[in-house]
């Protein structure tokens, strides 16, 4: 018995010691002491001997048990310098399923969108312009070809500085294009996205406080044709699917001929429900052909020069986007919705 | 505005095959943004006339009957509650499968079978409201169902809406869209377009009025400001009898929304209806002397409108007076002192111009808009008034048969027909369009519309404008490549990209800087980022240091807690704070955003004027106030002011900016003084980091403790970019680490202990600070900190002897200069 318990161990031991991966190390583990283990049946096998012998060959047995042990231990540690690697031993058991330390914060949902906008215009070769909130009435009105006492300007319910006849909030980012076109000249292609002002009662789809962004662009021979070609081609990059817009008569004095633009309507696919009236179409933005008097204005000559100019609200496109019903969130700074995106 | 098909079919034969629904598409393409289409009969299909044959009460209910109703050939039992309900009375019968509107509210639901208080019930006799016939058959109350006893001629049994000749469609046209169009203000302006849009003939208007000359009747008319009112004509016509208009008058005036009153008013409405031109009826008797004088008022002076209204007006108001007194509000509305009434027998028709901007003017101030203000705001042409008084005379004749036009028509004013003349260049045409557009469509298009052309040459068409156009509708060449590529279509174009110089955008280095700081703030700190309003309530400002007079005012707020521009970003993040503390106890919030201050308290606004040219007028006369960005954030939490200085140092790095973080005794309002940093760079204060002081705090009611940064971010985005950044060769020679630890009394700082060690040798290359301690075995007062100091020689392996001395240095050095003791 001994000697056999003995020719196991020295076996044993050659093959703990010469193992040379974790894994081979845990197989022989299991193929001597393991459950169904060699040693371990050799032990099962004392309870056949006699009661000194028993004695005498269940403290050799041990013996070389702990040997083992001993064995595996000093080839794990060494095996665990050599590669470096730490062993997860039963102990240290982790529940792979607790909650991650999530800490990064948001943007607001109105700066992704202006951002998602920003690198489609840049993609075409569009500067990205900034300008002031609170403006001068010529800039957001008489160089735009809308001068005092101008019907258009009942639309732009306007907040008025006090004392200051001639400053208002900007009504729209349209404050830009002659600035623009003064700063940088023709050729130009820019857009302003930005904040606009309106006094207008507040409720779930208006709020006095918007953005916008207005776009122009200012070269040789600019056309209609060219605006249906670009603003299909952004709005289908903004909504990523394809888009093709109708455009109809508008009236905004800054431009001539000027537009409506429309999009198919999302929801019934330009079938017809109440959301478009019916119509198949969603109202989006207004457009047209930059006005030569505000051409004139801006320094540009209108006899070499033509361009197209646009306007929408990026506060309405992101609430289709988000599927947002109520306009008053945007500005709420309440962290459950902002956390939202 | 709306318009009868009806109407529009007068004068122009609308090809059957364009329904009304096509039409409307039409004009939505090409014209004016069309709302609605509603046929009158819509709720009308499945009523009929009924006759109430047998009336019983209803044996489980007081207030409702049983009654059968014949229509034709069958009989209907139905239970019914109209107060008037008699027998053998006529009435509108829907049946089973009718809409109707429910008590006359609501979406119209369709009527099924019922059981009513245990009777079976099929079909239902209705009101007015129900149908929406309210207008027709005005309705005592919603118990009053619908009487027909009185309408002539009717078939029991018969479709409502043929028995009543409902049988127009209304198109709703959005106002907003006709601003710049005073000519599609009317039925025969729009059929213009219908006939330019359809391809149909426009009836020319003809008028078989014989031009009076009779003089038995005295009118004088004196234009006082003929820039104000370019045209005035007035007419007598006597033996008027006021009457209620027959039949077909009324529910013409009715399919477009306007009530109808009496004869003369309905015809002065149906005119301006038909041809756009406002006109005005005076009883002729209470115009005193038969004088009318065009002026403008005096300063204060009054007049009561037909409103009841007493309206007291500017000098710069148009009124139309008698010798005596103000008649009319010109172009706006009349007075109520020359309103025609029942006994009223010889009247005055004017038909006049006025000019559109002082009508504007008018509105605004008296906040009175009219159908005919409206209209003339738009600048209507001076030729319209003729056309109106020519069409108004017709119709009074042929209403009122007894009528006699008693006086010639008065043409006053200094108005003279004028030529308008534009050359149409179509080489340019086809440039801004996009597309070559035949020289023979071209023309045909103007000409549809009205527009006289005539060929200079192969490239260039001569255009006379007709005078509906010609006041400020078309007035350039551009304005008639409009008209061309509408009605060409916009949707006939094909869309091309443009052909130009492939050149990259000039990158916008602030807005660069903004999106790149957001990143950081988001991704790397846990910020959120939020936008606030720019007004605030001015009572709150004096807690953050501002005075009401640095603000900036708004003339006409929202409401008084939004009365003013904000001059920091902190004071509405401050109540950000204390909304979100309702749900959760740490956050971080910034903004990036305009604030406005007063530019005379600012001298820097003169700087921030040069560098931004934004923000200065073209002629530079005007001055707008400063409006720099500022970027601002706050922690609640805990360890809020080391998060909040952790997170700005951070972001300074990333941004290659280079900004110092720097003690300072400045006072900020805000800050709690004891810590407090400004954010420096290149000598220039750009803002401060430190916490909310807790007077602020309490005044705010908030509990927790803030971390606080505010910063110029214009000036920040404008300074020179300071930080390349550039390889440094990797050291050759090992490095040797000594570790120091020194008790000093609190109030050394850190960074001036760190810079003294670093500035003993140039062959220091790091000082780490690994451990802050202070309690048992430290003196309180003190506290003990521990370095680990890195020598490096570029050149040579440091052999200790060299490093041991200089380190001998930094010993006596701290104990020289910080009173420093080694710690064992």
């Amino acid at each position: 018995m001994k000697e056999k318990i003995s020719q196991l161990k020295k076996e044993a031991i050659h093959e703990i010691k010469s193992s040379d991966t974790f894994d081979s190390l845990k197989k022989l583990e299991k193929k001597y002491l393991g459950r169904k283990g060699e040693l371990t049946d050799v032990l099962k096998g004392l309870k056949d001997l006699g009661k000194d012998a028993r004695k005498d060959a269940g403290q050799f047995a041990n013996q070389a048990k702990q040997e083992l042990e001993q064995a595996l231990k000093e080839t794990q540690v060494s095996l665990e310098q050599v590669t470096g690697v730490k062993i997860v031993t039963k102990n240290d058991w982790v529940d792979v399923t607790m909650p991650s330390k999530l800490s990064l914060g948001n943007l607001h949902p109105l700066s992704r969108v202006q951002y998602e906008l920003e690198d489609i215009f840049s993609s075409l070769g569009f500067m990205i312009l900034d300008g002031p909130e609170l403006e001068s009435d010529y800039y957001n009105f008489e160089s735009l070809n809308i001068p005092k006492d101008h019907p258009a300007r009942d639309i732009q319910d306007t907040f008025y500085i006090k004392g200051k006849k001639d400053q208002v909030l900007r009504t729209h980012t349209s404050n830009l294009q002659v600035r623009a076109m003064q700063e940088y000249g023709a050729p130009i292609r820019a857009i302003f996205p930005g904040r606009c002002f309106r006094f207008d009662a507040t409720d779930a789809s208006h709020d006095a406080t918007f953005n916008q962004v207005e776009g122009l662009m200012i070269d040789k021979n600019i056309s209609i044709a060219n605006f249906k070609a670009i603003v299909d081609s952004f709005l289908s990059e903004i909504f990523n699917r394809k888009i093709k817009t109708r455009l109809r008569p508008g009236y905004f004095p800054f431009v001539e001929p000027g537009f409506e633009v429309d999009l198919p309507c999302e929801i019934c696919k330009g079938r017809g429900c109440k959301v478009c009236k019916n119509s198949g179409w969603v109202e989006f933005m207004g457009a047209g052909m930059v006005h030569p008097i505000v051409l004139k204005n801006g320094g540009v000559d209108p006899k070499k020069y033509t361009g197209f100019a646009f306007g929408f609200g990026i506060t309405r496109l992101t609430m289709m986007k988000y599927k947002i019903n109520d306009i008053r969130h945007f500005l709420g700074s309440d962290l459950r919705f902002l956390k939202q995106f | 505005m709306l318009i009868s098909t009806n109407w529009l079919k007068k004068f122009v034969n609308i090809p059957a095959s364009i329904t009304p629904e096509k039409l409307a598409e039409l004009l939505t393409l090409s014209t004016v943004e069309v709302e609605e289409v509603r046929s009158q009969g819509a709720l009308l299909n499945n009523v009929v006339v009924g006759k109430v044959l047998k009336l019983e009460d209803h044996p489980n209910a007081d207030k409702l009957k049983l009654a059968v109703v014949g229509i034709g050939t069958k009989k209907e039992k139905v239970v019914c509650g109209g107060v008037n309900l008699k027998k053998g009375m006529l009435v509108a019968f829907a049946k089973v499968g009718a809409k109707v509107k429910w008590h006359g509210e609501g979406e119209p639901v369709v009527l099924e079978k019922a059981k009513i208080r245990g009777i079976e019930s099929s079909g239902m006799i209705c009101s007015a409201s129900e149908l929406e016939l309210e207008n027709i058959f005005p309705q005592e109350s919603e118990y009053h169902i619908i009487n027909l006893s009185d309408v002539k001629k009717l078939k029991i049994g018969k479709s409502l809406a043929s028995a009543l000749s409902l049988d127009d469609t209304i198109i709703e046209i959005e106002n907003k869209s006709l601003t710049n169009r005073p000519d599609l203000w009317s039925h025969y302006g729009l059929a213009r377009e219908v006939a330019a849009l359809t391809g149909a003939k426009l009836k020319p208007q003809t008028s078989n009025l014989k031009h009076p000359t009779s003089k038995k009747d005295k009118l004088i008319v004196e234009i006082k400001d003929n820039q104000k009112c370019p045209r005035y004509l007035g007419v007598v016509v006597s033996n008027i009898k006021i009457e209620p208009s027959p039949m077909w008058l009324a529910k013409q005036l009715e399919a477009v929304g306007v009530r109808p009153i009496n004869n003369i008013v309905d015809i002065t409405n149906y005119v301006l209806m038909e041809l756009g031109q406002p006109l005005h009826a005076f009883d002729y008797n209470n115009i005193k002397n038969h004088k009318i004088i065009v002026r403008t008022a005096k300063r204060g002076e009054k007049i009561k409108t037909l409103d009841d209204q007493i309206r007291t007006l500017d000098s710069d108001d148009l009124l139309i007076a008698d010798s005596e007194a103000p008649v009319a509000l010109a172009g706006v509305m009349g007075g109520a002192n020359s309103e025609i009434n029942d006994s009223t027998k010889k009247i005055i028709i004017e038909s006049a111009n006025f000019e559109a901007s002082g009508i504007r003017r008018t509105e605004t101030r008296t906040g009175l808009r009219s159908e005919a203000s409206i209209r003339f705001e738009k600048a209507l042409p001076p030729e319209l008034a003729e056309e109106g008084i020519n069409r108004a005379l017709e119709l009074i004749l042929e209403l009122i048969p007894s009528a006699k036009i008693t006086s010639s028509i008065i043409d006053a004013g200094t108005y003279k027909p004028k030529k308008n003349v534009i050359t149409l260049n179509l080489d340019y045409l086809n440039r801004l369009v996009g597309e070559d557009i035949a020289p023979q469509k071209v023309i045909q298009i103007l000409e549809s519309l009205g527009f006289k052309t005539s060929a200079i040459n192969d490239k260039q068409l001569t255009i006379s404008i007709p005078p509906f156009r010609a006041t400020r509708d078309i007035t350039i060449e551009e304005d008639l490549i409009e008209e061309v590529a509408r009605i060409y279509g916009y949707e006939n174009l094909k869309p091309e990209m443009p052909h130009v110089k492939l050149t990259p955008p000039k990158t916008n280095t602030e807005r660069k800087l903004e999106r790149q700081i957001k990143n950081i703030l988001t991704t790397g700190f846990s910020f959120q980022e939020v936008e606030n309003y720019a007004y605030i309530d001015p009572k709150i400002v004096t807690h953050f240091g501002f005075k009401q007079t640095d603000l900036i005012e708004l003339e006409n707020p929202i409401s008084p807690e939004q009365s003013h521009l904000r001059p920091s970003l902190l004071i509405n993040l401050a109540k950000n704070i204390k909304d979100n503390l309702r749900y959760i106890n740490e956050f971080k919030l910034f903004e990036i955003g305009r604030v406005f201050i007063n530019a005379k308290l600012r001298k820097e606004c003169e700087t921030t004027k040069m560098r931004n040219k934004f923000n200065t007028d073209l002629s530079n006369k005007e001055f707008l106030p400063c409006q720099d960005k500022f970027l601002s954030g706050v922690i609640v939490g805990n360890n809020v002011f080391e998060e909040i200085k952790s997170a700005i140092e951070n972001l300074s790095q990333e941004i290659d900016i280079d900004i110092q973080l720097v003690p300072t005794k400045v006072k900020v309002h805000w800050a709690e003084w004891e810590r407090l940093l400004e954010i420096k760079s290149n000598n220039k204060t750009l803002g401060y980091v430190s916490e909310l002081c807790p007077s602020l705090r309490t005044a705010l009611k908030l509990a927790s403790q803030v971390g606080v940064f505010e910063l110029n971010f214009t000036e920040l985005a404008n300074l020179p970019k300071q930080k390349t950044t550039e390889f440094t060769e990797l050291p050759i020679y090992p490095s040797v680490t000594r570790d120091v630890a020194i008790i000093v009394s609190q109030g050394n700082m850190y960074s001036d202990i760190a810079e003294a060690i670093n500035a003993v040798s140039p062959l220091i290359v790091e000082v780490e600070l690994f451990d802050v301690y202070t309690g048992k075995n430290i003196t309180a007062g003190q506290r003990s900190l521990a370095f680990h100091i890195t020598f490096r020689a570029p050149d040579r392996t440091l052999e200790a002897k060299e490093v041991d001395k200089i380190f001998e240095k930094v010993v006596s050095k701290l104990e020289e200069k910080f009173k420093a003791k080694l710690r064992d």
